[in-house]
């Protein structure tokens, strides 16, 4: 953990920086700026990212834009139910070079900064699996031999909630990789006038590039050299401890609770936040604010909630209904 | 400028500590001190309910009160000490409350600079009076009605005030006067006074019934009444020998029918008389003077009434009345003076103060007549024809000297077998000193147990009849 202390003017810039990647990122999400806010904040804090949404909202557009926008390389792979994993990973193949036949890696399009898993849930459970080891230890393995992704790596994978027939949905533990898992919705008729007045048909938009790559990773630095103060930690665990049955009241009708990993990324995700807005500390307001994002997707109900209606996201608003940041009881004399 | 804000906002916190303490420490000691006030006023009152024993518990109970309240209070104290938060989770508290997030937490951690006081540092924290008055109020409520609530004192004696029993005189007054109440012959106004008065002094504070000043009141209306009945008997009785000799003295009389008196005869007659209706006026006088008079009804007749006429101006059954009321009311008459018996023969004594000059009177007299041919079949003789047979002393008459016998008025005179001149009921004297009720503080005194008992074997009437014999 880095104990240097985060300055003020650092974070300003930072959060200044972060701002011109949001609004270069709004062009192309038009109308979508929290999304877009959350994204920027998702990549800040090196997590993965899911995006579900229906086909035709910009979902890989967003992805092309961030590319640009940081500078960084990027690559889409469509899941498809034959995709194998050396689609993904790369293959060796043999390779005659000055007499010599030997077996040359040939990478697969996991090898970039952004990857764009468009449709994930379409690949087979195989393929999907070989995407495990590259967004938690950021490398493959091929022929025995381990190779690193590029830093920074990012995953940023999209599936269609609609036609599921054919489809894999995604495990538990696959899920659990990705640091936010967002709902992109249509905007309303002013933005989709904006998206009229400011597109065209087969042109994608325009993405100035806000920073260089090595700006992004400074900015990632940063991003971990925001103060997490002990009590925000102290909440942080005492949501995601609520998330299991019979820990809250909230929790009735959860099968299983959010894991160890989200309340690492509650607080990753929070430092980001923060240092988007320019402050040096995470505070409780961050922790609110991406609690949906991080817990609602790491969440499983039971059959019983599942027939009642809930959804995950109901219960994560109960649970922060439920837990406050300050677990003091008050006196009843005092109002 | 940091500093400033820093110094500020410790001292918002150990202000906030404080206050919180404090909130903790009412909240708990509020609704304790309610209940402990509700068991005080319970326990109070239910020792003010018994008499006597606030006097003895009300101190030890608002001592105990008060113990408790500390002891309470202190375990209040300990209670709010315990639930005091501590430094790090009230000042996460305290930014949270006024949404600094965390800005108030990194500077207290040293990370960052201290936050701005913000405008509203006091929301949240603001008592809630209602909570806090609304305890407070219904002890003081309680508390006050104790206060105000009476004990009940403690009784001189415990229990029923015991019943006393009534003095001896006061009983033995009662029961004459009840006595009196039963002879219509005496004024029953009189009557209904002297109970009244009884009924007074009964009155009065049973403990002072035993005082010296009542015992001597309950004594003189005993013997005033006692004394009053005793005269009014004695008077009755005086009247009622005076008619008695009356009628004997005419029936003698009439016996003579037309045969003159000797003037020694007619003199003594006279004298008789004049005795007779003096003794009988002096009766009068007392049956009409005394505070227990006679009724109204029987004085004006008792006024009305001629000795010397009395055949011929009452009726057999007016005269009977008379008789009958003058013996009612002679019962009252001490038993010493014997009783009245207007028949007379049942060898009890009834000896009149006239008795002696009655006999004397019939005696000089010497007015015999023969004995009427008596009713019925004799008895004791042989029937010789017919005709009935004579006076069962006729034949004595000469041989016992005797002039001319003659028949006293009465019933059973005719059934003897030989004449009675005159007999009574009266009694032997047996015991002059017998007991005649309590006469001072219940002190008994014993009779002589006869020693006065005569023992002649003959009556005085007996005795006398022979002396006018062997005259």
């Amino acid at each position: 953990m880095n104990h240097d202390v985060l300055k003020d003017h650092e974070a300003r810039d930072a959060a200044a920086k972060s701002a011109l990647l949001v609004d270069a990122m709004e062009r192309v999400l038009i109308g979508q700026r929290e999304l877009v806010s959350l994204t920027v904040c998702g990549v800040l804090a090196r997590g993965h990212i899911l995006l579900e949404g229906l086909p035709g909202l910009g979902k890989t557009e967003l992805v092309k834009g961030l590319s640009k926008a940081l500078g960084l390389s990027s690559r889409r792979i469509q899941f498809t139910p034959d995709l194998l994993p050396g689609d993904i990973t790369g293959t060796a193949i043999l390779q005659e070079q000055e007499g010599h036949r030997s077996m040359v890696f040939n990478p697969g399009p996991i090898f970039a900064n952004l990857v764009m898993a468009d449709e994930i849930n379409r690949a087979s459970p195989k393929t999907q699996s070989a995407m495990l080891e590259a967004m938690q230890e950021h490398c493959v393995t091929s022929m025995g031999v381990t190779r690193k992704l590029p830093e920074p790596f990012f995953v940023l994978a999209t599936q269609n909630p609609i036609e599921l027939e054919g489809t894999y949905p995604l495990p538990e533990a696959q899920m659990d990789r990705f640091l936010f898992k967002l709902e992109i919705r249509q905007g309303g008729p002013e933005s989709l006038q904006r998206i009229v007045m400011e597109r065209e048909m087969g042109i994608s938009p325009e993405v100035p590039q806000v920073m260089s790559s090595d700006d992004f990773i400074q900015l990632l630095a940063l991003s971990r050299r925001v103060h997490l103060p002990e009590v925000l930690a102290a909440y942080i665990a005492r949501l995601v401890d609520a998330t299991h049955p019979g820990r809250s009241k909230a929790a009735e009708g959860v099968r299983y609770g959010a894991s160890p990993r989200a309340a690492l990324a509650f607080a990753t995700a929070a430092k980001a936040r923060a240092l988007m807005q320019g402050r040096i500390h995470a505070g409780f307001d961050d922790v609110k604010a991406l609690a949906v994002p991080i817990l609602a997707h790491r969440i499983l109900l039971d059959y019983r909630a599942r027939l009642e209606g809930q959804s995950p996201r109901d219960i994560v608003l109960k649970l922060l209904e439920e837990i406050k940041p300050a677990d003091i009881s008050s006196p009843s004399v005092l109002r | 400028m940091s500093n400033t804000l820093e110094h500020s906002w410790r001292a918002e916190l150990r202000y906030t500590r404080r206050r919180l303490a404090f909130a903790w420490w009412l909240d708990r000691v509020l609704p304790a001190q309610a209940i402990l006030a509700l068991l005080l006023a319970l326990s109070g009152f239910l020792i003010k309910g018994l008499p006597g024993r606030w006097e003895l518990w009300g101190q030890a109970l608002s001592v105990a009160g008060l113990g408790l309240f500390l002891l309470i209070s202190c375990a209040a104290a300990w209670y709010a000490r315990r639930r005091l938060p501590a430094e790090m989770p009230l000042v996460a508290h305290l930014d949270h409350q006024l949404g600094l997030n965390c800005a108030l937490v990194s500077a207290w951690e040293g990370r960052g600079d201290w936050p701005a006081l913000p405008d509203r540092l006091g929301e949240g924290r603001s008592w809630d009076w209602r909570r806090i008055f609304a305890p407070l109020l219904a002890s003081a409520i309680l508390l006050s009605a104790l206060a105000w609530s009476p004990a009940r004192p403690l009784p001189l004696f415990h229990g029923s005030p015991p019943t006393r029993q009534i003095p001896m005189a006061m009983q033995e007054a009662q029961r004459l006067i009840e006595t009196a109440e039963a002879k219509p012959e005496l004024d029953q106004k009189a009557v209904a006074a002297l109970k009244q008065r009884s009924d007074e002094m009964l009155k009065q504070p049973q403990d002072s019934w035993y005082s010296d000043s009542f015992l001597e009141a309950a004594e003189n209306l005993r013997k005033g009444v006692e004394v009053q009945l005793a005269q009014q008997g004695a008077a009755a009785k005086t009247f009622g020998q005076a008619i008695h000799s009356s009628l004997e003295i005419a029936a003698a009389l009439d016996a003579m029918e037309d045969m003159p008196l000797t003037p020694e005869a007619k003199d003594a007659l006279e004298k008789f008389r004049d005795k007779l209706n003096a003794s009988a006026k002096e009766a009068l006088d007392q049956l009409a003077a005394s505070g227990l008079p006679a009724s109204p009804e029987l004085l004006k007749k008792l006024q009305d009434l001629a000795l010397d006429k009395l055949s011929s101006e009452l009726s057999a059954d007016d005269l009977a009345n008379l008789k009958n009321a003058l013996q009612n009311l002679a019962d009252l008459a001490p038993a010493d003076l014997g009783v009245l018996d207007f028949d007379g023969g049942d060898g009890k004594g009834d000896a009149s103060p006239w008795e002696n000059e009655e006999g004397d009177l019939l005696a000089m007299l010497g007015l015999y007549k023969d004995g009427q041919d008596g009713q019925g079949n004799g008895e004791g003789g042989v029937s010789r024809g017919p005709g009935d047979g004579g006076e069962p002393l006729g034949d004595e008459r000469e041989r016992l000297k005797v002039q001319s016998p003659f028949h006293l008025k009465g019933g059973k005179a005719g059934q003897d077998p030989g004449i009675i001149i005159k007999s009574s009921k009266r009694a032997p004297e047996v015991d002059k000193k017998a007991w005649k009720g309590q006469t001072d503080g219940g002190q008994a005194v014993a009779g002589d147990g006869g020693s006065d008992a005569e023992n002649s074997d003959l009556l005085p009437e007996e005795a006398q009849l022979l002396k006018k014999f062997y005259k």
